[in-house]
């Protein structure tokens, strides 16, 4: 019955069905012909358990970091901090493009969210990027590919929602995405800079002179230094041991609202209360997946879905190497058709009994979720980050194509298969910081 | 939510937006309900906020605890998710793969599709607001089924119905506005309306 349950799932899912709903159906399959001799289960369980299991404080951290992210964004911080790195690689041929990207992947920090990136960052660089010179097609790939980097770079609701399903420190999970974060950055910006070395119609900015350069790094600085600190104070306070994570997310709030309210003044008190009522729909959006996951990742468990995979995977390998690949191709094709977010909450409970049954570390595991699932961003047929990249550059999807196909090989891939088969690079600063065992 | 003048009906593709004629008790019905989610949000939103921010202010820098405020929080995060649930399934902003909307050319298969497509939803979120009324009823009458010894939290003795009906009400409301879906795909589907393909 369990197979037909995810054929209900997946039929669901491809007519259209809302995810939570579609969730729901594969559990009512299993409630009615569910169980080991098919009569089902006792619903009367079920929202209970689900209820027992979002009964959690360590979960309003995604509201709240959702709100934040939110008010930065509607806060005008985007420009303070493209002028701020403009100041560093501006005068680079490509280095316009090593300016969106690292301000990708300091507001990402912010944000923790890919689409609010891209739609902050990228709205102010695209018109730089065609002033530039730049490719249309090239500009709206690069900007797509870096605003996933907030999905690496903590904090994001992405791997909250990992750590909670799984059980694991969200602490350690954040840790874990920093190295493949921060590596992700080095190679988008590197491989902007090789595609564009030959490029004529490429512009290259005046050097400025030294004493210059530190003049606007002390004004600029000074422009984005209340953006800056956001990061600076939750990641500080959380791994300073000053306060837990939904404590930092609530801070996050309170902090976020002055600076776009006077600091910045991108925002005034109607437009704060639009964005936090929209923050709370996004997060009512994924708490309903959460609601409706957890219950059916009961049924599926009390079905034993995670040996059953298990076997399936060991039935093509018994090397656990072999077996990561698979579940690495099982994950990039989930994030083809879904977003980041349903691909964790649906693949978590299913994969972690496989992932600690194969010997791998689940912080481990929490580092490929993470490059999967930003890679499952710009991956197509499900693609929503490359679309929106390509409507805000007016950039037609055949010129984007190419650029983004060779971002993806030569960035996401090789981050990918350095996170799946090096776990010693994604498991040094949690083991460091944390005492994670290697 | 757009004011009540400017309502229009959205198709599901975001292929383009109609002018309904004035407006009818419906739209002035989900106005409200938009407005009336909204204030719930956001009024949860600030407390949830402020509440968590005091506790840390309280804890780190008064050295003191506000006791048992982690039971208010969660009543509160109820309400907050179930309330921006409903009103994700009043504007459509549900999470869904989308593929029919993307891949199905506009036409009659489209329309069939997109008619399955609510009836399930909404056949679906109605079993669970069948369950989700007994989850409430058992906690509003305890185990007993007679109003004793229902389950409360342990500090504040706070009734747990009052998180269990933020679930209930959550599924209420997202049937409803799925049904409102359904109500508009099948008018499309049977030709009493040109509502487009894809609602």
């Amino acid at each position: 019955m369990i197979y037909v349950a995810l054929l209900v799932l997946m039929f669901c899912l491809l007519i259209g069905v809302p995810v939570p709903v579609s969730f729901m159906a594969s559990a009512a399959w299993l409630i009615f012909f569910g169980g080991p001799d098919g009569t089902g289960y006792d619903p009367s369980q079920l929202l209970p358990y689900g209820f027992a299991q979002m009964n959690s404080v360590s979960l309003i951290a995604i509201a709240m970091f959702i709100m934040a992210g939110g008010i930065m964004e509607r806060g005008r911080i985007g420009e303070k901090l493209i002028d701020l790195v403009d100041v560093f690689v501006g005068h680079l041929k490509g280095g316009l493009g090593v300016v969106g990207t690292v301000s990708c992947a300091v507001f990402g920090s912010i944000s923790g969210a890919a689409c609010a990136t891209l739609s902050c960052i990228g709205s102010i660089m695209f018109p730089r990027f065609e002033a530039g010179g730049y490719p249309r097609g090239h500009a709206a790939a690069l900007m797509s590919n870096a605003s996933l980097l907030g999905l690496l770079i903590p904090p994001n609701a992405t791997l909250i929602i990992f750590a909670w399903i799984s059980g694991q420190s969200i602490l350690a999970c954040f840790l874990a995405t920093v190295v493949p974060g921060i590596l992700a950055t080095a190679l988008i910006c590197l491989v902007n800079l090789y595609l564009l070395k030959d490029n004529p119609s490429v512009l290259v900015s005046e050097r400025r002179s030294a004493p210059e350069r530190l003049r606007m790094l002390k004004s600029r600085g000074r422009g984005a230094l209340p953006a800056l600190m956001l990061p600076v104070i939750v990641l500080g306070g959380v791994y300073g041991g000053i306060m837990t994570t939904t404590e930092a997310s609530a801070v996050a709030v309170l902090y976020s609202i002055p600076v776009a309210l006077w600091v910045y003044r991108g925002t005034d008190w109607r437009g704060l209360a639009a964005v936090v009522v929209e923050s709370a729909v996004t997060t009512g959006v994924i708490m309903a997946m959460l609601y409706s996951v957890s219950m059916l990742s009961r049924l599926y468990v009390l079905e034993d879905l995670p040996s059953k995979m298990l076997y399936l995977f060991q039935s093509i390998s018994s090397n656990r190497w072999v077996i990561m690949a698979m579940i690495n191709v099982f994950l990039v094709i989930m994030g083809m058709l879904m977003d980041d977010i349903s691909v964790v909450v649906l693949t978590t409970p299913i994969m972690m009994p496989i992932i600690t049954q194969l010997g791998f570390s689940p912080i481990h595991y929490a580092a490929v979720v993470g490059v999967n699932t930003a890679l499952g961003c710009i991956t197509p047929p499900a693609a929503p980050v490359l679309y929106l990249g390509g409507r805000l550059a007016k950039a037609p999807i055949n010129e984007m194509m190419g650029p983004a196909l060779k971002f993806m090989l030569l960035c996401w891939v090789p981050i990918l298969l350095f996170t799946a088969y090096v776990p010693k690079l994604v498991l040094f600063l949690p083991h460091v910081i944390l005492g994670v065992p290697w | 939510m757009k004011d009540p003048c400017e309502i229009a009906v959205q198709s599901q593709d975001g292929a383009e937006e109609r002018e309904e004629p004035g407006l009818g008790p419906f739209q002035i019905v989900e106005w409200w309900l938009a407005r009336l989610f909204g204030a719930v949000c956001l009024s949860m939103s600030l407390i949830l906020s402020v509440l968590i921010g005091a506790a840390t202010l309280m804890r780190y820098v008064f050295k003191t605890d506000l006791y048992g405020y982690e039971e208010w929080v969660k009543l509160f995060a109820f309400w907050l998710y179930f309330s921006g649930a409903a009103y994700g399934s009043l504007n459509r902003t549900h999470v869904s793969a989308d593929i029919v909307n993307s891949y199905v050319p506009q036409g009659p298969l489209k329309r069939l599709l997109v008619a399955l497509k609510d009836l399930v939803t909404v056949g679906v979120s109605g079993l669970f607001v069948y369950y989700g009324y007994d989850f409430f009823m058992f906690g509003f009458r305890g185990p007993l089924g007679n109003g004793i010894a229902i389950p409360m939290s342990t500090v504040w003795r706070i009734p747990l119905w009052t998180s269990y009906g933020a679930i209930f009400g959550g599924l209420v409301f997202m049937t409803l506005f799925f049904t409102r879906d359904l109500v508009i795909s099948l008018r499309a589907l049977l030709g009493s309306s040109d509502g487009g393909d894809g609602q």
